[in-house]
């Protein structure tokens, strides 16, 4: 969608951002209690609770391989979640899309061989949303895990990159997906440095992809850091309680 | 005290085991963990039934040639007729071992029925801190008490009698500070000042 608005004026954004500033991002874990891990984060304006349950029986059983344990992921957007309004509540075509990706994700981090014959759900709903629901609802899923104990190989850890005003950006929100040029929406695993989700929506040059993708590694590094301090922050407690480890 | 993270290097050798993971000849943490001397211990994980593992479970089906039990596990667990002259009714608590796996189900043996006591959900890495070394922390909670406890490697915690909402405040803070050291002593000052009775 063009537009004749100016979406970078002096150097800042329209929310007054610099080029490679993120939006501010808290996560907390451990907040359902009958799940086996589970995340809230607020990313901006982005609200998203999700959680992770199993490893436990597959069902249908005809879906169970006897060498891994499959994943199933299912991303939901609340009615209630943005202006347009999402409909009715209910798995559509963005819907399906975004569970697929997350669970492609977390099939090559999760260490699935471990538990064969079984399943492992991944819930997310969507509570509020301004642009970048999928980064951020994957890395919430990777902080859920972190927090239900399920073996893996590294976090991932999702950002989302855009042109806007013919500039590479970080962190783009709803105004500058709707309004801006590109959407480049990445997921790496923090150990390896391996990108594990690549999208783009609109245009972008070979050049302006390889300065997205390296920008975006060291946003991504950033969001690492909160996802470490949400799962450190349980044991914070007790460490000023003077308990030691 | 260090809090390892996912992915994060912890050996320059090969250390294979359900929380960590090999590339190459070095050891990358899988779970949240901890390093204590050099040691690495996880914090969180997955229980995998090994044979012979003490369990507790609730009988939640009856079928021809056996009961099935659920174990709070991916799997159920199996009584033969066979094998065992008890009889079950639905909703039973059940203690055993696992013996061999079948298909889709663990076969359990020396199995015990319980009576009608509390059975409560516990993590199941945490499992061992419960018992404590030669279970001296079960012993500790059952003297002071006088609470009957079973813990099942499988994560199911069976109380029966005694002073319960003591036990089960103390049980309570096991599962919150397990990781931390100086447990036993401190569990024992609370139990001593605790007042809460059954009535």
């Amino acid at each position: 969608m063009k537009s004749d608005i100016e979406l970078i004026v002096n150097g800042k954004r329209l929310d007054g951002r610099g080029l490679d500033d993120l939006r501010p991002i808290e996560i907390k874990t451990g907040v359902l209690h009958k799940a086996s891990g589970s995340a809230y984060i607020r990313w901006g304006g982005n609200k998203i609770v999700v959680g992770v349950y199993g490893p436990k029986e597959c069902l249908p059983k005809h879906l169970a391989n006897p060498f891994r344990a499959i994943i199933k992921a299912r991303y939901m957007m609340a009615p209630f979640c943005s202006k347009e309004g999402h409909g009715r509540s209910g798995p559509t075509r963005r819907g399906v899309e975004i569970s697929k990706l997350i669970r492609e994700v977390f099939e090559n981090v999760v260490l699935t061989e471990l538990f064969p014959k079984t399943q492992i759900d991944i819930q997310i709903e969507v509570l509020q949303a301004e642009g970048g629901t999928r980064v951020a609802s994957l890395t919430a899923v990777a902080a859920a895990l972190m927090d239900a104990g399920i073996p893996m190989k590294e976090v991932a850890t999702g950002v989302a990159v855009g042109k806007v005003g013919g500039k590479v950006v970080m962190d783009i929100g709803k105004l500058e997906d709707n309004y801006g040029e590109s959407d480049v929406p990445m997921a790496f695993g923090q150990r390896t440095g391996k990108i594990l989700l690549l999208q783009m929506d609109g245009m972008m040059t070979k050049e302006e992809i390889k300065e997205a993708i390296e920008k975006g590694w060291k946003a991504s590094k950033k969001v690492y850091e909160k996802q470490i301090e949400a799962v450190k922050e349980n044991y914070n407690e007790l460490n000023k309680k003077g308990l030691t480890f | 005290m260090e809090l390892i993270i996912p992915g994060q290097k912890i050996y320059d050798y090969k250390l294979y085991s359900n929380e960590t993971y090999v590339e190459g000849n070095k050891t990358y943490a899988a779970v949240l963990a901890m390093m204590r001397d050099g040691k690495f211990i996880p914090l969180k994980g997955i229980y995998k039934p090994k044979k012979g593992d003490f369990i507790v479970g609730i009988v939640k089906e009856e079928s021809p040639n056996g009961w099935v039990v659920d174990l709070n596990l991916p799997f159920s667990g199996f009584i033969p007729k066979r094998t065992t002259r008890i009889k079950f009714e639905l909703g039973n608590i059940i203690t055993g071992r696992i013996g061999n796996f079948g298909r889709s189900s663990f076969d359990i043996v020396d199995v015990r029925k319980l009576r009608n006591g509390k059975i409560l959900e516990f993590p199941t890495k945490k499992i061992p801190r419960l018992i404590g070394k030669r279970n001296n922390m079960i012993n500790l909670i059952t003297q002071k008490t006088n609470t009957k406890i079973f813990a099942g490697s499988n994560g199911y915690v069976y109380l029966e009698g005694g002073n319960l909402p003591l036990a089960l405040k103390a049980i309570k803070i096991i599962e919150n500070e397990a990781h931390t050291s100086g447990l036993t002593q401190r569990i024992s000052d609370f139990l001593d000042k605790g007042e809460i009775n059954e009535k």
